[in-house]
């Protein structure tokens, strides 16, 4: 009984939590619509506290970059695009901020580092992850097989190219090389995915900030850098952090000027 | 006396360097070895000197650096601009950076710095000013603090300065005037080596003509600067403001020249920028002309000339021609250049909206002056006569031709009232205009093709334009003549191929936004974390290579089974004889005993046969306790199972014997036996 009180009181703060969400939700989408867009940030920012949604980061990336924070309204349409790589909005949008933003993109401009970037972002890490398990699934089942049926796995690639001929016990075999080839592939990729997403990546979320040699104001500046240039974070020390650009600068700047995607 | 000294005395008397320069020279010839090596060895010494000179200015920390600042003006209004200057003078040849003040009270931003080079007296002298365009943001007097400058260990300090910050609006007070009277025409007049710049003598002239106009009405906006002192340079420091304006340029030439302004000579003058602009909407708006950034030439006070060599033996005097002060002009050696800013006071223009009282609803929007309008066709028509070339569905170009001045660029299209008597497939706008002082002017035609409906008497109607007319400061709308036209019957046709193809045109784009948010509360449903992360989806992963695993090991065991078939036997023997006892059991509560029996021995002996890995029925009963005795199996243990095989046997032979009940406790012993064999084989 207590157990059952316990479960009913929990279900009952939480729809009372999920209606104060909409509530604010609401209030926040009005305040954008009415041009409030300071009232809308608030709003928004108090939601992502505890919810993480591509279309929530939408919002806020909108309300940030009318309220004249193009730096914020990158980082939070990057933070969209890791849930949801492909949203056309999210997408849209951090293009519209990027041609505004005063420092050229140091990234690849061709066309063919645009395709391979976009290549590789096209599915989500969660959508990498569902693939390969898949292939890790059909791997281990058609190996687990072929063992059991004494069928050695060497003969996979020769019924690939037999499939007709090879006697009926053997044809299963036929999966045996494409399943390790997805897996590896997704492996690989979701892999490198990975280790991407743990790579520190911020903005400049300051109009102006200047680059040291050292992690401090009295280093020698090496660069300036402005709002909405996205930056690989290095290392941290003493409330400074040592960054790079694509271009390969690399200075210090203070902690407060950035934020993490 | 010689004719050497005679002319000696002549250059004395008259001091004519010619003479003189002629004696020394016949000097020189005449006596080379002698007064040559002299002077050989003065200018050696006069080198040396110089260089121990400087060496010491250095090693001893001479004083060799100052600092001073200095404004344009003193007094501003808020939201308006000043020009605050810092001005390093060094003779160590390094450029020391001065650091500015506190700028509170005001918004500061760099314009940039100049530097220049003198040398005076064999002394070199470096210049760097550095200015800070400071736009005031609230009234008060405010103290802008000493500019610090590092210098040789020490910290010098520059003048402070007291600025009056008067409220928006106010007319901006110039600065007092500096003692100086108004130059004659003829050459610029170099500015005073002391104290400001007149700003009555260098000034920047801004101005708009009216001050008050209509929405839409354009305004002729015209700088210049006039200047009386000498300039080295001049450029922009920052662009004109013309908030509530939309900008038209126009040619300027920007070319320093004598110039008269209001009946007064000024001996350089050079307009900034001439523009069109019209007031987009009604309201009170001031236009902030711009700043420019001009480097008066400041005379130097006038050196001592030395003379050097014979007959004044002065070691440090100079032997070159040129220097002489008739030659410091030429040279550019007789002034320094000082920066300072020249700005006009912000023009404040009152654009008033158009009169709501009678403006038509077919108001189009454009304020203009004599505009006229005709139309016309591609063809001649007689509207009497029949046009045998002119059918159904055959196109028409219909040209209506708006012309005038003002703004008709942005003249919207004219509505065609066709009724059912043409289809309007396209239109085109092609302005044609001209932008200069006085405005816009110039015709813009809109080009229609219509498409006959039906044959017979058709009207391209009337077209109509209202419009503000800013001369006559009232609402006009003028109309063009009907035109009538006959049209022959002809196939109908749903559609031009050239008409509709032609139509159809690429989505144009007007302008680029964000995309809209998201308002559905599905944007509150929140993704879950990392997923490879996840426990479950780790454990999910997990499993199927556990049973890959599981998998690979049953089949090696498999395998080895399939090697050893006795062993297989010996391994499988419990649970066979299991299921067969399971198997009496059944047959026992069917009541059958006979099969029982025959079941139960059968159990018992298929054990024995497997786990003894003896051939089959090579197991006699009356034998059988030493056949498990000599396989380790306790004596008494073997008595049962032979005992046990004897009961079944002879129940096979005499069912009918088997007590009550009997056959139970024969499937239960029979489990015991064989639970108790297998701990002991």
């Amino acid at each position: 009984m207590k157990n059952i009180l316990s479960l009913l009181l929990v279900v009952a703060v939480a729809g009372s939590a999920a209606a104060q969400d909409v509530e604010i939700f609401r209030k926040a989408n009005e305040a954008y619509k009415a041009g409030d867009y300071e009232t809308a940030l608030q709003g928004y920012r108090k939601l992502a506290g505890g919810v993480s949604n591509p279309s929530l980061f939408l919002n806020l990336g909108n309300a940030a970059f009318k309220t004249g924070h193009p730096g914020w309204a990158v980082v939070y349409y990057e933070r969209g695009l890791r849930l949801e790589p492909r949203s056309p909005d999210l997408t849209a949008n951090l293009e519209f901020v990027r041609e505004r933003i005063v420092d050229k993109s140091t990234e690849g401009t061709d066309w063919f580092s645009a395709l391979v970037a976009g290549t590789y972002r096209y599915l989500s890490l969660k959508e990498l992850l569902v693939l390969t398990s898949l292939f890790w699934f059909l791997f281990l089942g058609v190996a687990a097989s072929l063992y059991w049926l004494d069928v050695p796995m060497t003969r996979s690639l020769g019924v690939l190219f037999s499939f007709l001929e090879a006697p009926r016990r053997e044809k299963l075999a036929a999966l045996l090389v494409p399943a390790a080839l997805g897996l590896v592939f997704f492996a690989g990729w979701t892999g490198t995915r990975i280790h991407d997403e743990t790579i520190p990546r911020a903005v400049v979320v300051e109009k102006e900030v200047k680059a040291t040699s050292g992690p401090g104001a009295d280093a020698t500046v090496v660069f300036a850098v402005h709002e909405g240039t996205k930056l690989t974070v290095l290392r941290r020390s003493d409330r400074w952090a040592q960054v790079s650009l694509a271009n390969g600068y690399s200075g210090w700047l203070p902690e407060d000027a950035i934020e993490e995607i | 006396m010689g004719d050497r000294a005679e002319k000696r005395e002549a250059a004395c008397a008259s001091d004519s360097w010619g003479t003189l320069r002629q004696a020394q020279d016949e000097r020189t010839l005449g006596g080379r070895d002698g007064a040559g090596s002299l002077r050989g060895a003065w200018r050696l010494g006069w080198v040396a000197a110089l260089a121990c000179a400087l060496t010491a200015g250095v090693v001893f920390g001479a004083p060799s650096a100052s600092i001073q600042a200095s404004v344009d003006r003193e007094t501003v209004a808020v939201g308006e601009a000043l020009l605050y200057t810092i001005t390093v003078s060094s003779q160590s040849g390094q450029s020391p950076q001065p650091r500015p003040p506190s700028f509170d009270g005001f918004l500061a931003q760099s314009s940039g710095s100049s530097t220049s080079l003198n040398m005076t007296n064999g002394t070199v002298q470096l210049t760097i000013s550095s200015s800070y365009q400071l736009i005031a943001q609230k009234e008060g007097t405010f103290r802008l603090g000493p500019a610090e400058l590092d210098a040789d260990g020490t910290v010098l300090k520059s003048n402070p300065i007291t600025i009056t910050v008067v409220p928006a609006g106010a007319p901006p007070q110039l600065p007092s005037n500096p003692p100086g009277a108004a130059s004659e025409p003829g050459e610029a007049d170099p500015a005073p080596a002391q104290g400001g710049i007149n700003p009555k003598k260098l000034f920047l002239f801004a101005d708009v003509g009216r001050k008050e106009v209509m929405v839409g009405e354009p305004l002729s906006y015209y700088s210049a600067l006039l200047s009386e002192y000498d300039l080295a340079e001049c450029s922009i420091a920052s662009e004109a403001l013309f908030t509530g304006f939309v900008v038209e340029n126009l040619d300027v030439k920007r070319q320093l020249q004598p110039v008269t302004f209001r009946g007064r000579h000024y001996p350089l003058g050079c307009e900034v920028s001439k523009k069109l602009l019209i007031p987009a909407a009604p309201g009170t708006f001031t236009i902030r002309p711009e700043m420019l950034r001009a480097g008066v030439k400041v005379p130097n006070a006038q050196r001592p000339r030395r003379r050097g060599g014979w007959p004044f033996n002065d070691p440090f005097g100079s032997d070159d021609p040129f220097d002489d002060p008739i030659f410091d002009r030429f040279f550019g050696r007789n002034f320094q250049v000082r920066q300072t800013s020249v700005a006009a006071d912000p023009i404040v223009v009152k654009v008033l909206p158009l009169p709501a009282a009678g403006k038509p609803a077919s108001f189009s929007g454009i304020i203009a002056e004599d505009l006229t309008i005709s139309a016309g066709l591609d063809r001649k028509v007689d509207r009497n006569k029949v046009q045998k070339s002119l059918k159904e569905t055959d196109a028409l170009n219909f040209k209506v031709v708006l012309s005038g001045r003002g703004d008709i660029r942005a003249l919207p299209k004219p509505e065609l009232a066709l009724g059912d008597g043409f289809k309007e497939y396209e239109s085109k706008a092609t302005p044609e205009v001209k932008v200069d002082e006085s405005g816009i002017s110039g015709r813009k035609t809109f080009e229609f093709v219509l498409v006959p409906r039906r044959s017979g008497q058709l009207t391209i109607p009337t077209v109509e334009v209202t419009y503000f007319d800013s001369s006559k400061r009232q609402y006009r709308t003028i109309r063009s003549r009907p035109i009538d036209i006959q049209v022959a019957p002809g196939e109908r046709e749903e559609a031009l191929s050239t008409g509709v193809a032609s139509a159809r045109k690429d989505v144009k784009v007007l302008g680029t936004d964000l995309r809209y948010i998201v308002e559905s509360p599905s944007a509150l449903v929140s993704y879950s974390g990392p997923l490879h992360l996840s426990r479950a989806f780790q454990l999910l992963n997990f499993l199927p290579f556990a049973g890959f695993v599981g998998v690979v090991l049953q089949t090696r065991r498999r395998r080895w089974l399939e090697r050893d078939p006795a062993r297989a036997r010996r391994e499988r023997a419990g649970k066979a004889a299991r299921e067969a006892v399971a198997r009496a059991r059944e047959l026992a509560a069917g009541g059958s005993a006979k099969e029982t029996c025959a079941q139960l021995e059968e159990a018992v002996l298929q054990y024995l046969w497997a786990k003894l890995c003896v051939p089959a029925n090579s197991i006699v009963v009356e034998t059988s306790d030493a056949t498990l005795a000599a396989h380790g199996v306790p004596a008494e243990l073997a008595a049962r199972a032979k005992e046990l095989l004897t009961r079944f046997e002879m129940s096979r032979y005499a069912p009918g014997a088997l007590a009550p009940g009997a056959i139970d406790r024969d499937v239960l012993e029979t489990e015991e036996l064989l639970t108790e064999l297998e701990r002991a084989l």
